[in-house]
């Protein structure tokens, strides 16, 4: 799959893994990897940018762990973040639903 | 499992960041993590180390990519270069959470920035706030180099650390330092002007953003009931808070570039 449609859409695919509980940001990553079945092919790196940006947003939040004695950052969903995943993921149902009507008339 | 590509990898994201080598804030030690643990998991599926290792680099994209995306993230998207922003809705978008700052001190580097190291940041912090004698001379001829002014937040744990002017070094020497000059020097003289008017109310010193390796700060005070704002350097802006004891604070947005302990 091309990168730039997963690109618009990683702010809600990363909102939505982290509805199953707080991650870090590579365990993101695999889940990402392992739901899609690779599918979604991205620079990882630009995974942390947009982490750091949805917790300016107010979306996530995050805090310091440690994992084999490096730091690691863990990065949980915020009550905003909860309400902005449902709103996003509707308005992304209803525009898929709305293409395969089109496509498949 | 740390490399020698993994270092290099990260003196170049440091390098596209615009940080100082050795220094690991949050999105460095985050992607140093990421590499590693990479790595870990392609070596359990029976990848050779070094391979694991170059297949982590090559996934995790260039530290340009990084680095541009991070400090887009960053910047202040809503201020133009030289437009105003409507002061209203600033004030109020601003009151979100804001780390807050103390002074540590003034610090000088003889390194020039891109080779100071971690540990400068304490060796060559040179005036405290603690009162003590002290030589202009000292600041103007004693040392070699570039000062800086280094903050801390409120635990300690997170430093950040801005160079600046010898000037403006001076300036904030002196007051940390609880020195008085027979005449008002320039900041003494804008923080009079501040505390002089009665309608007039100065809140508080935000370092805002970071932008192509230059901090940028602002004045909040109060006009008659008004927000208003005034753009300025970081280390004029230390230099007046410190002289009227208004709270020093970096936008939550920038805690990306402070260096956790």
């Amino acid at each position: 799959m091309r990168k730039d449609p997963v690109r618009g859409q990683l702010d809600l695919l990363l909102l939505a893994i982290l509805s199953d509980g707080p991650a870090h940001g590579y365990a993101v990553i695999q889940e990402l990897h392992e739901r899609s079945n690779g599918a979604f092919d991205l620079h990882e790196g630009t995974v942390y940018p947009a982490l750091h940006k949805l917790e300016t947003e107010g979306l996530l939040s995050s805090k310091w762990s440690t994992a084999g004695g490096r730091k690691r950052r863990i990065y949980a969903l915020s009550q905003k973040g909860r309400t902005a995943l449902q709103l996003q993921a509707r308005e992304w149902s209803g525009f898929v639903s709305a293409m395969r009507k089109v496509l498949e008339a | 499992m740390e490399s020698s590509s993994i270092v290099r990898y990260l003196d170049d994201l440091r390098k596209a960041l615009g940080i100082t080598p050795g220094f690991s804030p949050r999105i460095v030690l985050e992607i140093q993590d990421h590499l590693i643990s990479s790595a870990e998991t392609h070596v359990q599926n029976g990848v050779p180390e070094e391979l694991a290792i170059e297949l982590a680099i090559e996934e995790i994209g260039s530290p340009r990519t990084i680095a541009e995306a991070i400090l887009l993230t960053y910047s202040d998207e809503s201020s133009g270069e030289s437009t105003p922003i409507p002061l209203e809705s600033r004030a109020i978008t601003r009151r979100t959470s804001m780390i807050a700052l103390n002074v540590v001190g003034i610090g000088w580097s003889a390194k020039p920035y891109d080779k100071m190291q971690r540990s400068d940041l304490e060796t060559n912090l040179t005036f405290k706030p603690s009162p003590q004698d002290l030589d202009l001379r000292v600041i103007i001829e004693g040392f070699e180099g570039n000062p800086f002014v280094l903050m801390s937040d409120e635990t300690g744990d997170r430093k950040l650390p801005i160079f600046i002017g010898v000037a403006e070094a001076i300036a904030i020497a002196l007051s940390l330092q609880g020195i008085n000059t027979n005449r008002p020097m320039t900041h003494d003289l804008i923080a009079r002007l501040l505390s002089s008017l009665d309608d007039l109310q100065i809140e508080r010193v935000v370092i805002t953003r970071l932008e192509d390796k230059t901090f940028y700060a602002q004045l909040e005070l109060e006009h008659s009931g008004e927000a208003v704002t005034v753009d300025c350097r970081p280390s004029d802006g230390i230099a007046v808070a410190i002289r009227l004891g208004v709270p020093i604070f970096a936008e939550e947005a920038l805690e990306g570039v402070f260096i956790a302990a």
